[in-house]
């Protein structure tokens, strides 16, 4: 596998006459299983691999793809983007493709995770059906997937990089009356993901939120489980710590590195090589992806950059460049914070009257510099009275900035939870939090 | 087309009850300048086969190169899941069709010299950032086109070839601690349409550079939008936006059977609903239509190969309709009305939105306007949220004007507004007949994540004590 991904970037890289040139792989090999009112309703398998050629000529460049890996196919991929770049205009910041470093190398590839057949898959689905229905849910449905994804990058310049990850999830959604539960766990390794005590968790969440009442809208303490905070994150990444915004001035860290931007017990790093997430040792330009410190003890610390826009600012790659379909500039796509010393029955039983959230639906922007979103509850909101659980509540809508939050952290759960978004190929671990002051301001029918 | 009938006899040698392979070819070329600077110059082509089986009563789908080994593959998936069944999936009748269809265009996109429109964004980025306090100019194209043919074991036989092009400006001012933007046509790359080249011009981008700048500068220093409940009007892009969320998806049969519940969520518009239910006041009409000209969700047939129909979801306020496929219209005891759709070759077809249509009314913009004493003019979407269920939402959008004793007054910035979606649509009283198509390319639905081409058309409309001025 390696040799044949390396052999078509390295291949893809002679065709071109353009000064530089760089090719990149991605393939993927996976199925999904879906399941909802107790059957599989969806169940699809995909082989793809799309190859990526980036040419320059002096300041200029052009980019172009295809999924056609046959010589010709490919000759024809690069012809394209050297056309490109030889018509278009230059780019005055631009110096340089990367340069190689040594990728250092992680485990992400598990073979019985890569073998895992269609039949497999539907059992698991099948044996969570039941274990819910047995626990009396009305209704269950859920994604389980498993696959795996190569990437292969090489340059002109030397940059040789190839890594081969297993991927999977199993996510379940029960009902019963009004109440809904979710559980879920993404792994490279499918045999992290326990779909027995997931099934038992969702069943549970369903089961306490099944009659369900309206709060009003207002300040309340929260305990946001780890799916809701890894949800909030991702959002924050999206508006903080990419070298894009923090450069134009449109991030909460733009002249305030170094400023104290949430409580001093708010850790949040990047790392690709950290095993506990997803990790994938290099970037989409194949550059080493580096450990950055993105708030360290409260403070703002660091912002994560690709090669264009470490240039532009004269400081270090971090290797965080990533290729999706619109311009968004480098990303954090391996984010952790740290996690504390409390349970989450801890973090509820110090609580005098707050809400307990276990996710969040439907996150949006309200106001980037101010990390201002909006979104829903999901799946399990429940009124804490004197350190207990005491009801279900109706699904509130809140909005609220993110690092106001933070900086209201009262304490930090001792598990990491884990969200995996396959699209951006970018994956958040957080622990739950209780937070001293968040805004709900509204609520819904159910 | 041989191929997809060699594919069909595999598949149902193998055990398949119903069979359809599409095979989808497209190319894409993205444009985006940053600046004074490209940003980014792509050009995309791809291809492959996309099998869906019905097997004892249970889906597969496969997608791959080898259209022989993509078959096989979708059959053992469907025997995959016809270990977890619980009834057979049924399909509704259909009478198979035998056709092509292509969306008429004047210019062919592709054609355009890439140094023509990268001339034409380059001049909006410098023109934009003539602007001092301008800090981000962004100006964006892109062209998609798809070609299809689709086969299945009935006999349908059906080719397509669509494109749609589109663009947009942006403008971002920073400054004293604010971010403010303003966009054209509309936000998130502006317009999109089934047309060739001359809806791009036709948008005549540069000609709007300056009146966008000015907006966005104006909007630092503006008042914040007022909390309260009062009167306020839309334009017709952010009323685009509200019909998607708020009328497309909860309008979807496979939402409100229950098929997304573990993902985007169900619907508060349930069966027992259908045909009685006030979703809004009689002024609303909407109508889902795939074969609106230029819409982004017009084809000649869903990737069912169900033909492009109308379908009324709202009549004078009574909800009265869904987006359905054969597999969801058969449990209503109906046939399907055409809304299954995949993205690419490698998706399993899922109910999406066609074109979802707000109907025009008759006023005037300024008849909208005219007895509200005190008001908000909102432009152009900036944020959107709403429950899994579609009932309550919050929407922010880049400009808003003051609306005091029937006319437009101050800029205000942030405005933003929430409500529950039948209230909202009970409290429009007046829609204009100034009725505007817009495409909307990034409607995403669907595990995995499908990024779907809609469209939306809507006029400006009035809506009566609304919640304003939220976070």
């Amino acid at each position: 596998m390696k040799e044949e991904y390396l052999s078509i970037v390295e291949k893809a890289v002679k065709m071109s006459k353009a000064d530089q040139c760089e090719a990149r792989l991605s393939g993927m090999s996976w199925g999904l299983t879906r399941f909802a009112n107790n059957y599989i309703h969806q169940n699809v398998v995909e082989d793809n691999a799309e190859l990526t050629i980036r040419s320059v000529f002096g300041k200029k460049i052009g980019k172009a793809q295809t999924n056609q890996l046959d010589p010709e196919s490919m000759a024809e991929a690069v012809r394209r983007a050297d056309d490109i770049a030889r018509v278009q205009r230059e780019i005055p910041d631009f110096v340089s493709l990367p340069s190689p470093d040594p990728v250092p190398s992680v485990k992400g590839f598990f073979k019985e995770t890569a073998d895992v057949e269609p039949d497999a898959r539907a059992l698991v689905v099948k044996a969570a059906i039941d274990q819910a229905e047995t626990m009396g849910m009305e209704s269950v449905s859920g994604t389980h997937y498993t696959g795996t994804e190569e990437i292969a990058v090489a340059n002109s310049l030397g940059i040789e990089a190839f890594f081969r990850g297993t991927l999977s999830c199993f996510k379940i959604n029960t009902r019963l009356g009004e109440g809904t539960g979710i559980a879920q766990r993404f792994s490279r390794n499918h045999k992290d993901l326990n779909s027995e005590a997931l099934t038992e968790k969702a069943c549970h969440k369903a089961l306490n939120s099944r009659k369900t009442e309206p709060a009003n809208p207002g300040s309340y303490q929260v305990v946001l489980e780890e799916q809701a905070v890894c949800e909030m994150l991702m959002y924050l990444a999206m508006m903080t710590f990419g070298a894009q915004p923090y450069l134009e001035g449109r991030s909460a860290f733009s002249d305030h590195l170094g400023d104290q931007v949430a409580d001093s017990s708010i850790s949040i790093w990047d790392d690709g090589l950290d095993e506990r997430g997803f990790p994938l040792p290099f970037d989409a330009e194949g550059v080493p992806r580096q450990k950055v410190d993105l708030i360290e003890q409260g403070i703002a610390r660091n912002v994560v950059y690709d090669s264009y826009y470490a240039q532009k600012a004269g400081t270090q790659n971090t290797g965080h460049a990533i290729d999706l379909p619109f311009g968004t500039g480098p990303f954090s796509a391996n984010m952790f914070m740290g996690e504390g010393k409390s349970s989450l029955e801890d973090l509820i039983s110090e609580c005098k009257r707050a809400i307990l959230v276990t996710r969040f639906h439907y996150i949006n922007p309200m106001h980037r510099l101010k990390t201002v979103i909006t979104g829903m509850t999901r799946d399990g909101t429940f009124l804490i009275e004197n350190g207990e659980i005491v009801k279900g509540l109706k699904n509130m809508r809140f909005t609220q900035s993110v690092l106001g939050a933070l900086s209201t952290v009262q304490g930090i759960g001792d598990e990491l939870g884990i969200l995996r978004m396959e699209y951006a190929k970018a994956a958040v671990c957080a622990p739950a939090l209780r937070v001293g002051e968040f805004t709900f301001t509204g609520s819904t029918l159910f | 087309m041989e191929d997809l009938e060699k594919v069909i006899a595999v598949a149902v040698n193998e055990g398949a009850d119903y069979c359809d392979v599409r095979f989808v070819v497209n190319r894409e070329e993205e444009i985006r300048v940053r600046g004074r600077n490209p940003e980014k110059v792509s050009s995309k082509v791809n291809q492959g086969y996309g099998v869906r089986v019905l097997l004892r009563g249970a889906w597969g789908f496969a997608a791959g190169q080898d259209p022989e080994q993509t078959a096989t593959r979708a059959v053992k998936v469907a025997r995959g899941s016809a270990l977890a069944k619980k009834e057979d999936i049924k399909l509704s009748d259909l009478t198979p069709c035998t056709g092509s269809w292509k969306a008429p265009m004047k210019k062919d996109p592709f054609s355009v010299p890439m140094e023509e429109k990268l001339s034409l964004l380059s001049d909006c980025g410098r023109a934009l950032l003539e602007h001092k306090d301008v800090k981000v100019a962004q100006a964006s194209m892109r062209t998609r086109s798809q070609e299809k043919w689709f086969s299945s074991s009935e006999g349908a036989k059906i080719h397509q070839d669509t494109t749609f092009c589109g663009a947009g400006i942006t403008a971002i001012v920073v400054k004293g601690g604010d971010v403010q933007k303003r966009s054209y046509p509309t936000s998130f790359d502006g317009n999109f349409s089934q047309q060739g080249y001359e809806f791009v011009e036709a948008l005549s981008l540069y000609d709007h550079c300056e009146e966008t700048a000015e907006e966005a500068i104006k909007l630092v220093d503006a008042e914040t939008c007022p909390s309260g409940t009062m009167d306020i009007v839309l334009d017709s892009s952010q009323l685009a936006l509200q019909v998607h969320e708020s009328c497309g998806h909860p309008t979807e049969l496979d939402r409100v059977l229950g098929f997304e519940a573990s993902y985007a969520g169900t619907s508060f518009l349930t069966q027992e609903k259908l045909g009685h239910y006030r979703y809004g006041s009689p002024s609303v009409t909407i109508v889902a239509d795939s074969t609106t000209p230029g819409g982004l969700g017009t084809f000649g047939y869903d990737d069912e190969g169900v033909k492009a129909c109308k379908t009324t979801l709202v009549d004078r306020g009574i909800f009265s309709g869904y987006l359905t496929s054969r597999e969801t219209a058969h449990q209503m005891g109906e046939r399907s009305n055409g809304a299954m759709r995949a993205t690419d070759f490698n998706f399993m077809p899922i109910i999406r939105m066609t074109n979802v249509n707000l109907m025009p009314g008759d006023y005037t913009f300024e008849e909208l306007l005219e007895d509200i004493q005190e008001g908000i003019f909102m432009q152009t979407n900036k944020s959107w949220s709403i429950d899994d269920r579609r009932i309550n939402f919050q929407f922010g959008c880049e400009i808003g004007y003051k609306i005091k004793d029937g006319e437009l007054t101050d800029v205000i910035k942030n405005p933003s507004y929430t409500a529950l979606t039948p209230e909202f649509w009970g409290a429009c009283d007046a829609i204009s007949k100034d009725w505007h198509l817009w495409g909307v390319p990034n409607c995403g639905k669907g595990e995995p994540s499908q990024t779907m081409f809609v469209g939306h058309g809507a006029a400006p409309a009035r809506f009566r004590n609304i919640r304003t001025g939220v976070g």
